[in-house]
């Protein structure tokens, strides 16, 4: 049996799941997620071992429409491996520890296994359709995730996100169809995208902005970013952490597989990365402005993503490897930020950070969870942080010049509110909020595995990018 | 002579009369099982047909061939699905069953048709039968009932009136190529066609009468219209169209786009206004026949094929989206405020509502993308992009409406009672697994559509 076989088998053993979880009830249902997603890290742990170790890539392909031109081929290139474990690992923890209130475990776990195979399938997918079919489920499973199970206000976030998103994918895919009427041999696959410079100039630019602007509008970046704090604020924790950690990067992803394969997109570089300079700055402005945890953390992902898009418009090797291993280091981080920020609500049942104050001296675990969160997002040594964004300004100074360090600023600004929200909210301990109940043995798992993967990836970052071939 | 014919008239005909017998015993069950037999039958003979046939001639009126195998296929699964939808809900059952095989045989002829006489025999059969099926249920249908009617006997007026001016070219009224010295008459034949049909399709100038009868229609006849006669008035379109006038493409399809056009709009953006659930389904599928027509317009092999996949994907649709929406009429859930808490009421059929809807949208991988896809990925291959900017667009919206809707059923935790007999649960199951297998794995549908396109004379 051939290693690449694990890909179709990754994707299958979620939709199994999936079919099981409609017969279960309550907490049977929960284990048969966690089953789910802990088979996904073994089935990406195996994949990513197997890449590593013979620097080939992996291909798997099926007759499936020939009608249409499209086949059901699925590969693992350097990109995408990198954000399978990612994406594994988060699952992993949302399952584990985000449903604290162990409320409605039935549909949470079923959308979380719906959302795995999404993401598995749409980092592992080597055809543009199957890239938006995946795209779609992710969306659809988030948005029953926010609008079910998330806090008050969540259905008007919800509404939001839908609509945004089906926009974003509305483009996509005309895109799509835009690619397989005029790539010669009618074809959808990356590699159509890849040859795309030699259809006519005009077909190109057309494919180029509508996918440019439905990726946009998924990183988020700043005009296409108003979905993103109601979303992340008002969906559950496991919400908000699939959210950001996962569906976010589908965008980021789709956005680097364009900048690499199409051409065209090197013209216009400079305005997109002045767009994403720009956005990351206004985002941290805009966070500075926040008093609700959750919409704090929520900010930090468009800053972040931001700083990504400013390394992908480089087109520069090393500033490729800084935008996937950003969005790891991002994905590993905001997810932790999410848990712990969703595990103080439950704790304290209070949002805003005016009111929180001492968290340390009653629970301990959160605190040290959300400081390595917090640090790895602004890039302390030793964790993979560190490593995203030192690659980041490296290669988007050699693409873009002096003026891709701006962004540092917004860094420093998103460092420095951080900061204070922290010291404040968690370690000020003349006045301590008292807590309803305390974060059990699974959430402290969860801060456990996140903050271990962030030092490991931190770590071993050298033996990762040496191998990895774009 | 040729026995296939026979064989799919003979289990209509015997369905015919042994519900005709169950009226008189007034035996709900007999009927049922007497529907599942015929409609096993026909299925069976259809997909034997379908694998190791070829073309079928009988008689010089019908012509039995892949194409039409496959909308009797669909006719026939289409109406077995109503009668399991129906059982238990309408009083008078048995009548019911029968008229709905009145309808199957008018479906059937207009199915294999190589006439226009048979296609107006086939297409009076539905309307008349259907006519009777929304009054069965009692005299307070009466006004839909007639409004029904004359709209149907308006449709019928054009049709003959079409058939008309055809006539001096070709007496014998075939489907076969017109080609004559005077474009003009021509041309007024196909408007008038377009109209006939378009009456009965629900195209948009055509379509005022569509919301009052759907929603003062029985639930479960409003499956019928929206799923049934609704797809053979576009298979009459089609065959009348692309066989007859299939000179004349380059006159028609401009007409047929901008139809196109204004159907989907008007009907999605009146669909975002309704408050009642039944309403904005009636305008929502007055959208989806505005999806159908941009394949009809582009007249390609492709868009065709694109088109029938559509129409068999939205006659599941929206006959397993109006059975869910009986269910929950008779719970008293009318407008769009009353399904809260559906979810929490009766997860099965919230659930499949919103995989219909879902569908609907244009959401992968259900059966409704794959049908938007070929559709528009048809329309930018002939070069009319705009149709498919517009059609996406479209779509766009109409998750607009959808998703309140979703967003309205999984909100809320007070519980209805919401009664439903198995067999209603049945349909709607078989129906999502339909969307979802044919939406995941969509090949063995495309390319029987495909090789029954391949036979119609299209350039």
């Amino acid at each position: 049996m051939s290693i690449a076989l694990t890909i179709p088998i990754a994707i299958a053993v979620p939709l199994i799941c999936l079919i099981g979880i409609g017969f279960t009830k309550g907490k049977r249902s929960g284990s048969l997620s966690l089953f789910s997603t802990g088979m996904g890290v073994v089935f990406a742990s195996i994949i990513a071992v197997s890449y590593l170790a013979s620097g080939l890539s992996l291909s798997v392909s099926y007759a499936y429409l020939p009608y249409v031109g499209t086949t059901l081929s699925f590969g693992v290139t350097g990109i995408s491996v990198l954000m399978l474990l990612m994406a594994s690992i988060v699952l992993f923890v949302a399952a584990l520890s985000g449903n604290q209130e162990n409320e409605n475990i039935r549909l949470s776990s079923a959308m979380i296994v719906l959302f795995q195979a999404a993401s598995v399938g749409l980092f592992a997918s080597s055809n543009m359709l199957l890239f938006f079919i995946f795209w779609d489920v992710g969306v659809i499973a988030m948005f029953i995730m926010i609008n079910v199970l998330g806090s008050a206000n969540r259905r008007k976030a919800s509404l939001n996100f839908i609509i945004y998103e089906i926009f974003a994918s509305s483009l996509l895919l005309l895109g799509i169809m835009l690619l397989y009427a005029y790539s010669p041999g009618h074809s959808m696959s990356l590699t159509a995208l890849a040859q795309s410079g030699s259809l006519p100039q005009n077909v190109q630019l057309a494919i180029f902005f509508l996918f440019f602007m439905a990726f946009l509008t998924n990183m988020p970046v700043f005009p296409m970013h108003f979905w993103l704090p109601d979303a992340h604020s008002e969906a559950s924790t496991q919400g908000s952490m699939l959210l950001s950690g996962i569906l976010t990067k589908f965008g980021g992803y789709g956005m680097l597989l364009i900048f690499i394969a199409m051409p065209i997109s090197h013209d216009y570089s400079k305005y997109v990365a002045g767009l994403a300079i720009f956005s990351a700055i206004y985002a941290a402005f805009v966070m500075s402005r926040q008093t609700d945890i959750k919409r704090i953390v929520a900010y930090t992902t468009i800053v972040d993503m931001s700083i990504i898009l400013v390394a992908i418009s480089a087109v520069s090797t090393i500033g490729n490897y800084g935008a996937i291993y950003g969005m790891l280091s991002h994905g590993l981080a905001v997810s932790l930020l999410f848990l712990c920020a969703g595990n103080v609500k439950y704790m304290f049942n209070e949002r805003n950070v005016k009111r929180l104050r001492g968290i340390i001296a009653t629970s301990p675990a959160v605190t040290y969870g959300f400081a390595i969160g917090m640090l790895s997002i602004l890039g302390l040594p030793l964790t993979s942080g560190f490593v995203a964004d030192l690659l980041i300004f490296i290669g988007s100074v050699q693409g873009l010049g002096i003026y891709a360090l701006l962004p540092l600023a917004a860094i420093a600004l998103m460092g420095g509110f951080l900061y204070l929200v922290f010291s404040r909210s968690f370690l000020y301990v003349s006045e301590n909020s008292v807590p309803s109940s305390f974060d059990h043995r699974a959430q402290k798992a969860g801060y456990m595995i996140l903050a271990i993967a962030i030092i490991a990836f931190g770590i071993v970052q050298t033996l990762l990018l040496s191998h990895i071939l774009l | 002579m040729n026995m296939l014919a026979y064989d799919l008239l003979i289990p209509i005909i015997i369905a015919i009369c042994t519900n005709m017998l169950a009226m008189r015993t007034r035996s709900k069950f007999a009927s049922l099982v007497v529907n599942l037999m015929a409609f096993l039958f026909i299925a069976a003979i259809c997909v034997v047909a379908l694998t190791y046939g070829q073309t079928f001639s009988f008689s010089g009126f019908i012509s039995i061939s892949h194409l039409s195998l496959l909308f009797i296929l669909l006719f026939a699964s289409s109406f077995f699905l109503v009668s399991l939808i129906s059982y238990g809900q309408s009083r008078s059952y048995t009548s019911l069953s029968m008229l709905l095989w009145f309808s199957m045989l008018g479906g059937s002829i207009v199915a294999s048709s190589i006439n226009m006489m048979p296609i107006v025999i086939g297409l009076e059969l539905i309307t008349v039968s259907s006519a009777f099926m929304i009054l069965l249920d009692g005299r307070h249908r009466a006004e839909a009932t007639i409004k029904f009617f004359i709209v149907g006997s308006i449709a019928a007026s054009f049709f003959l009136f079409a058939m008309a001016l055809v006539f001096p070219y070709d007496p014998s009224l075939g489907l076969s190529i017109i080609s004559g010295n005077s474009e003009y008459v021509a041309l007024a034949a196909i408007m008038l066609f377009i109209a006939a049909l378009g009456f009965e399709g629900a195209i948009f100038p055509f379509n005022f009468w569509v919301p009052d009868v759907y929603e003062g229609a029985p639930g479960f006849v409003t499956p019928v219209l929206s799923g049934i006669n609704k797809k053979v008035a576009f298979l009459a379109l089609i065959l009348v169209l692309f066989t007859a006038f299939s000179a004349y493409v380059r006159f028609f399809s401009p007409l047929l786009a901008v139809l196109a056009v204004v159907t989907m709009t008007v009907g999605n953006l009146l669909a975002i206004v309704q408050k009642r659930v039944k309403r904005m389904f009636a305008y929502s599928s007055i959208s989806q026949a505005g999806y159908i027509l941009v394949g009809l317009a582009v007249g390609t092999q492709m868009g065709i094929s694109a088109s029938i996949f559509y129409i068999f994907a939205h006659a599941l649709m929206i006959i397993g989206a109006f059975a869910v929406v009986m269910v929950f009429e008779s719970a008293n859930m009318r407008t769009i405020e009353d399904y809260r808490g559906a979810y929490a009421s009766s997860p099965l059929f919230a659930v499949a509502l919103t995989i219909l809807m879902l569908s609907m949208a244009g959401i992968p991988p259900l059966i409704g993308f794959f049908g938007k896809f070929l559709l528009f990925s048809s329309a930018i291959y002939s070069g009319v992009a705009i149709l498919a900017v517009i059609g996406i667009i479209n779509s766009f919206i109409s998750v607009v409406y959808y998703s309140r809707i979703i967003d309205v059923m999984f909100s809320g935790t007070e519980k209805k009672t919401i009664r439903a007999t198995r067999t209603i649960a049945l349909a709607v199951i078989a129906i999502v697994v339909a969307i979802i297998i044919f939406g995941v794995y969509p090949q063995p549908l495309i390319s029987a559509i495909h090789s029954a396109v391949a036979q119609l004379p299209i350039a």
